[in-house]
């Protein structure tokens, strides 16, 4: 109970936003979280891996449950080798965007999720790390 | 005819030289019949090693002729005779045949004749020695078996099944290898491994994986066939050693997977056209449209139900159209954005969208989301919707009995 064994699943297409929001939904859904933070989740892992697929074409996603103390979380991992975020504050300001969307991927995501850590290299790459915690 | 050797009686070279020492080595040889023959070829001599090997007993063989160690076959060519004759020209004939013991049984020997001269070169008679090779022949059999065992194993797997050496040349391929990759056997052995792939660098990095792990399971690579086509395929290889344990090579085992990547392919194709077929808009009353929304819309899907919307409304010359999201497992940023340009679109035909079906969850997501939609009617329901689209149009459902 409250564990889920660690996957990837690779990000390359369009389809693959659509798989990468079911196969979340069932990993979010086996650890315990209830219906409406599970919408969070994957909202949250569909913005994510859209990004991927707009902005780098491909990357990967992983997940795996964490733990901090008693409390278990979900951990998300979105990476790519794409063109890099140039000012990670700007991209997590609403309304900012380099493509044609919303511009509230980033800073939905973040609001959507407990934590995020952003780390990303012009030119090298970009990995997103965002986590929720089961309410205890 | 006996030849008389003169030696000095006491000398050691003489006792080691003399017949009786010599007749006493043959005597001692039992591995080999060592027999010798008159000029035209009667037996004149016979040691224990000949009746071991052929089964007659001195007695019953000296003076006899020869050929009857022959194949009644080999008789009638007439070997026995031109065995005899070359053996006196050449010096020596030595031949692997078959040859026929007392009892009838045939066996392979080794047969080596040669001529034995006086002191003028005058052939008087043959030295003959033969070697039964039966357990030989047998242990090659065996090997050969054996051999051909390992070879039909290898051929009759279904799978693409080949052996790479640590140099990375092709050593070995069965005739599923030559099916998939369109090459002859002859045309693969020897050449290196990686150039058969699209991605050689991928091909090289796997290999390097099996040597330093010892195998890899379902590596994917694709296969470049003779033909121009590409084949995916999933090696599971490991290396294999000799009794030494010293690596020999890597055995590996493709599958094809081509035909599962199209099955997936067209999953993929009719699932699209499952969500195609699954967008209608419903001309539910005089005036409404309603479009339920069902699974995830991406761009492609949005502006197929955006085009098909706009044509009901348009056909139907209906105000109000009931957009239904209940369907909808997750809207993200995008999805919101097709939803807000659908409804833009609509208004731009002088009708109002009324969104329906936004779960509890949806609606918390968009919230934290940041997504403004309070430019649009929204509702939890379809019947509240369509409750709605009555006031739009200024209409009431009045019960039979309150009627005036």
């Amino acid at each position: 109970m409250n564990d889920l064994p660690p996957g990837e699943f690779p990000i390359g297409s369009e389809n693959d936003i659509v798989s990468a929001r079911r196969i979340i939904r069932n990993a979010a859904t086996a650890l315990g979280f209830g219906l409406t933070d599970v919408t969070r989740i994957v909202t949250a892992a569909s913005e994510l891996t859209r990004n991927i697929y707009v902005h780098a074409k491909s990357g990967i996603m992983r997940w795996r449950s964490v733990h901090r103390g008693s409390g278990v979380g979900l951990e998300l991992t979105f990476a790519d080798n794409g063109p890099g975020i140039p000012d990670v504050a700007k991209a997590l300001q609403v309304g900012y965007t380099t493509g044609t969307g919303l511009g509230m991927g980033l800073p939905g995501s973040k609001r959507l999720t407990d934590e995020m850590t952003i780390q990303s290299e012009v030119g090298r790459g970009t990995t997103i790390v965002v986590r929720k915690w089961l309410p205890t | 005819m006996k030849r008389e050797v003169k030696t000095k009686a006491n000398s050691p070279a003489a006792v080691l030289g003399s017949q009786e020492s010599y007749r006493q080595l043959v005597d001692s040889v039992t591995d080999y019949a060592i027999i010798m023959l008159d000029q035209d070829g009667h037996v004149v001599s016979w040691n224990p090693g000949a009746e071991r090997i052929q089964g007659y007993t001195k007695r019953e063989i000296i003076g006899k002729h020869f050929e009857r160690f022959y194949t009644t076959e080999d008789v009638r060519r007439g070997l026995p005779g031109q065995d005899l004759k070359n053996a006196a020209k050449i010096g020596r004939v030595e031949s692997e045949v078959l040859r026929v013991r007392k009892d009838g049984t045939q066996f392979w020997a080794n047969v080596i004749l040669s001529p034995l001269r006086d002191q003028e070169g005058t052939v008087r008679g043959f030295a003959k020695a033969t070697r039964d090779l039966t357990e030989l022949k047998r242990a090659e059999e065996t090997a050969r078996l054996a051999s051909t065992y390992n070879r039909s194993l290898i051929d009759a797997t279904l799978d693409p099944l080949l052996t790479i050496g640590p140099d990375g040349k092709l050593m070995d391929v069965n005739g599923a290898t030559e099916a998939v990759t369109g090459r002859t056997r002859q045309e693969l052995i020897g050449t290196d491994f990686f150039d058969y792939f699209t991605e050689p660098e991928r091909a090289r990095a796997g290999y390097q994986q099996i040597f330093r792990d010892g195998s890899v399971r379902d590596y994917p690579l694709e296969l470049r066939r003779s033909d121009g086509q590409v084949v995916s395929v999933l090696f599971n290889a490991s290396v294999y050693r000799d009794e030494a344990g010293n690596v020999i090579g890597i055995v590996a085992v493709a599958r094809d997977i081509t035909e599962r990547k199209q099955a997936e392919a067209r999953i993929q194709q009719q699932s699209r056209e499952i969500m195609e077929l699954s967008t209608p808009v419903m001309h539910v009353w005089q005036g409404v449209v309603v479009a339920p929304l069902i699974g995830s819309l991406d761009s492609q899907r949005t502006q197929q139900f955006m085009e098909r919307l706009l044509d009901r409304i348009v056909e139907t010359n209906s105000p109000v159209a009931l957009m239904d999201i209940m369907g909808v497992p997750a809207v993200d940023s995008q999805t919101a954005q097709h939803l807000i340009e659908t409804v833009s679109a609509v208004r731009l035909l002088g009708a109002q969208v009324v969104m329906t079906g936004v779960r509890p969850a949806i609606a918390q997501t968009l919230v934290h989301l940041g997504i403004d939609l309070s430019g649009i009617i929204t509702r939890s329901s379809l019947s509240a919707g369509l409750q709605v689209a009555f006031d739009i149009l200024e209409m009431q459902v009045v019960p039979k009995d309150k009627r005036l």
